[in-house]
């Protein structure tokens, strides 16, 4: 059933590849604005550096929240999911899992190019990258809850952000936290074992209240 | 004198609480049927019968008065209090006597937070709806009391510290606050169907 559902999931998305490039895109042009719209001196551009990325990383993961129950609610698919024996668990954390490989891998993947728009070093690069690839599940865990809360609610894509922004704060702090702690000469590692923390923290309950958000809205 | 405006701080919101029921008590007349008569049951003593709404709302209406003065006299006189009999402190001259409503606001904006998801969560499990009514009617005033301490923090800021704002942990821990209590609010009012909203309001209070 996990299998079925990320595999499902997964061909969807290939079959409308556009829009996971959108989401891509949307990344890369926020975070070019930066530069522009300041004086692009390396010694700023290093220090906005971790919190323009990881700004722009909660903004594109924001965008691709809406697709994540949206299309199955329209169609009726999801309210058959609800129905069927298996745990509502698994069916959500598979389409968590789908939604992460879809739109926040490519992010990962993007990130240290990006990064070399703003001079970081070698190292700083792989604790940016480490930091996303641990943090970009929470969001996704995070935005699901939010999602499923917000499904076929009018103008739920302004209320998703207002619900779950304040949540992904933890996540940007520690995320922007440890390249920052890169830049600066010091152990990044705290900042990335608290990241992990919150990842085990919200793969045991963030999929169990989104199957409570996904009951509350489909009744 | 901090007693005195917490007392009338505390009035304040059950007078908030009680006008924005009795507000809500205009929409939903239609749908709520009242006992015409008296019955038997209703004459006994009973101690969930105003955990009815239909109850309740009556009740509610009435104590209006009986709150909102009280409060409103405690309110001016923890105000008369704080601003003329205190005496000014020799560090911060007359400044500090926004303390007076500064951390009242903030203690109160902490508290109705986990005391409305308290009640989120009682209407959530036991499918109470007055216990949801309060929840939502306190997000409101919850809100109104972290702005209001994050707008007198800055007003006393800027003569002590120099400046409207920093990125102290505190302030930034009550914007964030404060944008919980702005989320629920606007999940509750994009949300049509009544028990829908309780419950999907009461799921995200718990998580968040």
């Amino acid at each position: 059933m996990f299998r079925w559902v990320v595999w499902r999931d997964l061909m969807l998305a290939w079959r409308r590849r556009a829009d996971v490039l959108a989401t891509l895109f949307f990344f890369v042009i926020v975070v070019s604005l930066f530069p522009l719209s300041m004086e692009p001196e390396t010694r700023t551009l290093r220090t906005i550096a971790p919190g323009v990325v990881w700004v722009a990383a909660l903004l594109a993961s924001m965008l691709s929240l809406g697709r994540l129950f949206a299309n199955d609610y329209t169609d009726g698919t999801l309210e058959q999911m609800l129905l069927t024996p298996q745990p509502l668990y698994l069916i959500v954390l598979g389409k968590v899992l789908a939604q992460w490989v879809v739109s926040e891998i490519p992010l990962v993947l993007i990130a240290p190019v990006v990064g070399v728009q703003f001079g970081l070093s070698q190292t700083t690069l792989i604790v940016l990258t480490i930091s996303l690839l641990i943090g970009t599940p929470v969001l996704s865990l995070i935005g699901a809850i939010g999602a499923g809360l917000t499904l076929g609610l009018r103008g739920s894509g302004v209320l998703v952000s207002l619900l779950v922004l304040p949540l992904y704060i933890p996540v940007l702090i520690f995320g922007a936290g440890a390249v920052q702690s890169s830049i600066t000469g010091e152990n990044p590692l705290p900042h990335l074992e608290l990241q992990g923390a919150a990842l085990v923290l919200t793969l045991v309950f963030a999929p169990w209240a989104t199957s409570a958000a996904l009951r509350i809205s489909l009744e | 004198m901090v007693l005195g405006l917490w007392s009338s701080a505390f009035g304040w919101i059950l007078f908030r609480q009680d006008r924005s029921l009795s507000k809500k008590e205009e929409r939903t007349k239609t749908k709520v049927l009242r006992p015409k008569t008296k019955t038997l049951s209703a004459m006994k003593i009973n101690l969930y019968k105003y955990a009815s709404p239909a109850n309740f709302y009556p009740l509610a209406g009435k104590l209006i008065p009986w709150f909102g003065i009280p409060a409103a006299i405690l309110f001016v006189a923890g105000l008369y209090v704080g601003f003329f009999v205190a005496p000014t402190d020799f560090q911060q001259g007359d400044a500090y006597r926004i303390i007076f409503i500064h951390v009242p606001a903030a203690w109160m904006g902490m508290m109705l937070y986990v005391l409305m998801a308290t009640y989120a969560g009682i209407g959530w499990a036991f499918n109470a709806r007055l216990a949801s009514m309060m929840a939502s009617s306190l997000s409101i005033t919850g809100a109104m009391f972290t702005f209001l301490s994050l707008v007198t923090g800055s007003l006393w800021g800027k003569p002590t510290w120099g400046t409207w704002w920093v990125w102290d942990a505190r302030m930034t821990s009550t914007l964030i606050l404060l944008f919980l209590y702005i989320g629920f609010i606007s999940l509750q009012s994009a949300i049509d169907d009544v028990r829908r909203a309780d419950r999907a309001g009461a799921c995200w209070r718990w998580l968040a």
